[in-house]
């Protein structure tokens, strides 16, 4: 089988993300939660095959792309250019479909994270389908071979359902199995044989406004942090019938 | 009653074998309004299920906030089959003031490929000035879909709208949900997928009229995946949560989250969780609330040992009635709460349900 695995990389949720109300990049990054069901998946159903890996970012992304080869891809293309740099999901998706047209035509099927834990519009795997004009499976949770055909589990609007694979199609996941795996000295020891291809503006052949900031159709006008807060009561419990009053009087319909 | 319209040929009837007129043939036909280049278009997601389709509360939603915006007439676009059309008046009462319904006889589930060129088309003859859709499962694959077709921008997840001078300014939560992000589209439609429960359903004018016009598409050739098998076919989206009870890391053990289910059961309120419980393996991903997990705006939330992460903050921020125990009084859970009980969460619940014993054993008595 041969996979082709779009991942991305973001930085770590758990940790803080404001430096005084501004967006910081400077914390750690890891590679995508959701990527890593795609990866387990890509590895998972590999076989004979091969697993490529894509990523889309500023020269340090290559540590998204040093972990899926650890575990399981066997060659990885790093698009990365400055030119690349302020895309939104349309130029993003026009950026990887003209690479995989241009150096992975052939494959079996596409996998990805349903959601980046960063920017989150989870636009990305459709988009990417329909650049490429393939199907598309959001928002899969699990995926097998079973009786020569590869069946996705999907669960869209809440319900559940088995889905047969179409030949190569797209299958974002949003959950998985056996989630951040350590690799071994081995894989560790294997992954500095495997190639990591460099691609830029040029090699696509796009211009540069096809791409980047210029090649987006939406631009950010502010940002702002969130701000949630409310005025509030506050209680101890050990005012316990009070506390437990209100909560009961609120569930009934009381409004505070 | 209602007016309709059919540009595909001069009979007033029922076209109820369905259209065999092709799009193109049926754009030159049509006349109506051909210098209009302005109108709000919201995408109505239906529940087919037996008889009349369901609107779902998200599509109703849009149509009263594109009113409310008050300065272009809003079109609403609905896919299905004969039975669509009785289900105008209530577009039209939210604030649609003209329905497109897009029909084929073989249309009832939802078919990307079919429906994104179906939206296409209404959008290419229509001209609006913005193209709005629920952020669902379906809603975000058709708006991505259509957004890649018509080349114009998409924002995601949006939960603030506001227009200027037909300049849509589109705010969605970012980075985690600790930013926001105001966002501007370059290009027409500006498209935007919004976040069920951001805006309230205001202003229903019941007996309000519309205009119907037909849009009969032929289906679109494209493989989409087959099902292994049939599942029951079920509301697209269920009803809209009033009471939730959801519990966080804070919960502690399994037998705090047992008194938790037994709460949430007595209260008839659901129960949900945050991220960390589904990491335990507790709970289901299903009913996780925040940024990973589902969006929701109940009337009453009450957040168990919930430590209010802004990536949870993102999903129930908009909850009527914010209740957060926690006995960590720095928790950024309370900064958002109606009502903040410092205390902890096993002894809140203990004591909640023997008070909710209490309550059946008056209410039994006076009854008796």
């Amino acid at each position: 089988m041969r996979i082709l695995l779009m991942v991305k990389q973001v930085p770590d949720t758990n940790t803080n993300l404001l430096d005084e109300s501004k967006f910081s990049r400077k914390g750690p990054m890891v590679l995508n939660p959701q990527c890593e069901y795609a990866l387990d998946a890509a590895a998972a159903l590999k076989g004979d095959g091969r697993v490529v890996a894509f990523t889309m970012g500023p020269s340090k992304a290559r540590h998204a792309l040093f972990r899926c080869l650890e575990l399981g891809a066997d060659l990885a293309y790093h698009l990365c250019d400055s030119d690349f740099a302020g895309s939104d999901v349309w130029a993003t998706a026009n950026t990887l479909s003209k690479a995989i047209m241009e150096f992975e035509p052939e494959f079996d099927i596409i996998l990805c994270g349903g959601h980046a834990a960063d920017a989150e519009t989870g636009l990305l795997p459709t988009m990417l389908a329909a650049a490429l004009g393939i199907p598309v499976i959001n928002r899969c949770r699990g995926i097998r071979y079973e009786g020569g055909s590869l069946i996705a589990n999907r669960e869209r609007n809440g319900i559940p359902s088995e889905l047969i694979v179409p030949s190569k199609s797209l299958v974002s996941m949003i959950q998985g199995s056996n989630v951040h795996r350590l690799p071994s000295l081995k894989d560790l020891q294997d992954a500095r044989a495997k190639q990591i291809k460099t691609l830029d503006r040029g090699s696509l052949g796009l211009r540069k406004d096809e791409c980047g900031a210029s090649g987006s159709f939406t631009k950010v006008d502010a940002v702002f942090a969130a701000d949630h807060s409310r005025e509030g009561i506050e209680l101890v419990l050990d005012d316990t019938d009070t506390a437990l009053d209100l909560v009961i009087d609120v569930f009934q319909g009381d409004e505070r | 009653m209602k007016e309709e319209s059919c540009s595909t040929c001069p009979s007033k009837s029922a076209c109820a074998g369905g259209c065999e007129r092709s799009d193109a043939e049926m754009a030159e036909m049509y006349d109506l309004d051909a210098d209009t280049t302005e109108g709000h278009m919201v995408w109505v997601e239906l529940e087919h299920g037996e008889g009349v389709p369901k609107v779902s509360e998200v599509s109703l939603e849009l149509l009263s906030k594109a009113k409310r915006f008050g300065d272009q007439r809003v079109i609403a676009v609905a896919f299905g089959r004969e039975s669509v059309r009785e289900i105008a008046p209530v577009l039209y009462s939210h604030g649609a003031d003209t329905v497109y319904h897009v029909r084929n006889p073989s249309l009832i589930d939802f078919h990307l490929p079919t429906f994104a060129h179906g939206l296409t088309t209404v959008v290419e003859r229509v001209r609006p000035n913005t193209l709005l859709m629920g952020a669902t499962d379906l809603g975000m694959e058709l708006a991505a879909t259509v957004a890649w077709q018509l080349k114009v921008g998409l924002t995601a997840d949006c939960t603030g709208l506001d227009i200027e001078r037909g300049v849509l300014r589109m705010t969605r939560p970012t980075f985690g949900g600790n930013l926001m992000a105001t966002i501007v589209s370059e290009g027409r439609p500006q498209m935007a997928t919004v976040r069920p429960g951001a805006f309230p359903v205001e202003e229903i004018e019941e007996g309000r009229r519309g205009t119907l016009i037909n849009w009969p598409i032929k289906m679109v050739e494209g493989t989409v995946a087959e099902q292994v098998s049939d599942v029951d076919v079920q509301d697209c989206a269920s009803e809209p949560t009033e009471l939730i009870i959801s519990v966080g890391a804070g919960i502690g053990n399994l037998r705090n989250l047992e008194l938790a289910k037994e709460a949430a059961e007595r209260l008839g309120a659901e129960l949900a969780c945050s991220r960390s419980v589904v990491e335990k393996g507790w709970m289901e991903q299903t009913s996780q609330i925040g940024q990973t997990g589902r969006s929701v705006s109940p009337r009453v939330y009450l957040a168990l040992g919930v430590s209010g992460a802004a990536q949870h903050q993102v999903g129930m921020s908009r909850s009527k009635n914010i209740i957060a125990v926690n006995n960590d009084p720095e928790a950024n859970i309370h900064q958002i709460a109606n009502v903040s009980i410092i205390g902890d969460v096993g002894e809140f619940l203990k004591r909640l349900l023997e008070r909710l014993d209490r309550l059946d054993r008056a209410n039994g008595a006076s009854e008796a």
